[in-house]
């Protein structure tokens, strides 16, 4: 049987519209994802803020209630009044239990203040990690912008080989490729397309910090 | 007092995403998924700035702009514009709409938080 001089722009007609479901289908998918995803990481960020400010929150209070300077010369400066009080010829025994106290004050201080400091360094940590992730979630609105734009291609080139077939024609007499091609380069709205559309390869995808003031 | 950001866009992962890093920062937050839902939004209400996207749907981000300029309201309330766009010609639009900054998605927070605290409204 003879071939229908037509067969690869009647396959293309067939084909083209499942290729954008299928693209149409990934782009819902991850999209439905990745939002789901940062609903739930939007709860985790105010979780870990409120444990953050909690944990703070409780250093501080237990440091009060212990009655508990932050000033360590203001301990020593008080254990030496204290001494100077009892005079030269005090008992020794006195003297050292002052000094043990004072150690005592100081080393309880010591751990509330590196509490502090742990609390502080891991809270940087994560607020590195969130920036992060934050950064990372925005690549899927690249991702659904150039599949929404190859759809849009397929459709618009679906309609010229549909117009081809009808008009029975070898090549259609309307259809300008190099045209079309041009309009297509021009649809984009990131470098990166630009430059694989020129048949280049991309390699600038995390391209961060454009920021233009006018 | 905390102050109110707008964010315009169509992708609810980008509002969430901005929304976070605002709400980190203290401030609130109103979003819209396009220029005509921002529109509608305003309703009269103090908002201290503005963070629009371009390419959206019913109502693109450059005519959203436009339209906000023409409210005696919001005349004055600075907007920023979020887009994947980096094209010259785009960010003219942008600037003569009456934008007053251009960010290219993805952006990094603490840089989107800089370019808020610098415009933002007192």
């Amino acid at each position: 049987m003879a071939k229908n001089k037509h067969w690869i722009e009647g396959l293309l007609v067939r084909v083209l519209p499942i290729w954008r479901g299928q693209i149409g289908f990934a782009c819902e998918l991850t999209e439905t994802t990745i939002i789901a995803l940062t609903v739930k990481f939007s709860g985790i960020v105010a979780e870990l803020n409120k444990v953050k400010e909690s944990s703070l929150a409780l250093i501080e209070t237990s440091k009060t209630d212990s009655g508990l300077t932050d000033d360590s010369m203001a301990i020593d400066s008080r254990i030496a009044n204290i001494r100077e009080l009892i005079g030269k010829n005090a008992n020794k025994a006195i003297v050292e239990e002052l000094d043990a106290l004072r150690d005592e004050v100081k080393v309880k201080l010591a751990r509330y203040e590196k509490s502090m400091e742990e609390i502080n360094v891991a809270n940087d940590l994560i607020k590195s990690q969130v920036e992060e992730v934050l950064v990372d979630f925005q690549f899927q609105d690249r991702v659904s912008q150039i599949l929404r734009q190859v759809a849009q291609a397929q459709n618009e080139l679906c309609d010229v080989v549909a117009d081809n077939v009808k008009s029975s024609s070898e090549v259609s007499r309307d259809f300008d490729a190099d045209e079309w091609l041009e309009q297509l380069q021009e649809s984009y709205a990131m470098e990166d397309q630009v430059r694989i559309h020129a048949g280049k390869v991309q390699n600038e995808a995390k391209k961060l910090d454009e920021i233009t003031f006018f | 007092m905390s102050k109110t950001i707008l964010i315009v866009d169509d992708s609810a992962s980008i509002r969430q995403v901005v929304g976070i890093a605002l709400r980190g920062a203290g401030y609130d937050v109103v979003d819209a998924c396009d220029g005509s839902d921002a529109l509608t939004k305003l309703d009269g209400r103090k908002i201290h700035l503005v963070i629009s996207d371009v390419n959206m749907p019913i109502m693109d981000g450059i005519t959203f702009v436009k339209e906000l300029k023409k409210n005696p309201g919001y005349k004055f309330t600075p907007v920023i514009m979020l887009t994947t766009e980096s094209q010259e010609e785009k960010k003219k639009q942008g600037q003569e709409a009456g934008a007053k900054a251009w960010v290219v998605k993805p952006f990094k927070p603490d840089q989107m938080l800089t370019a808020v605290s610098k415009l933002i409204l007192p």
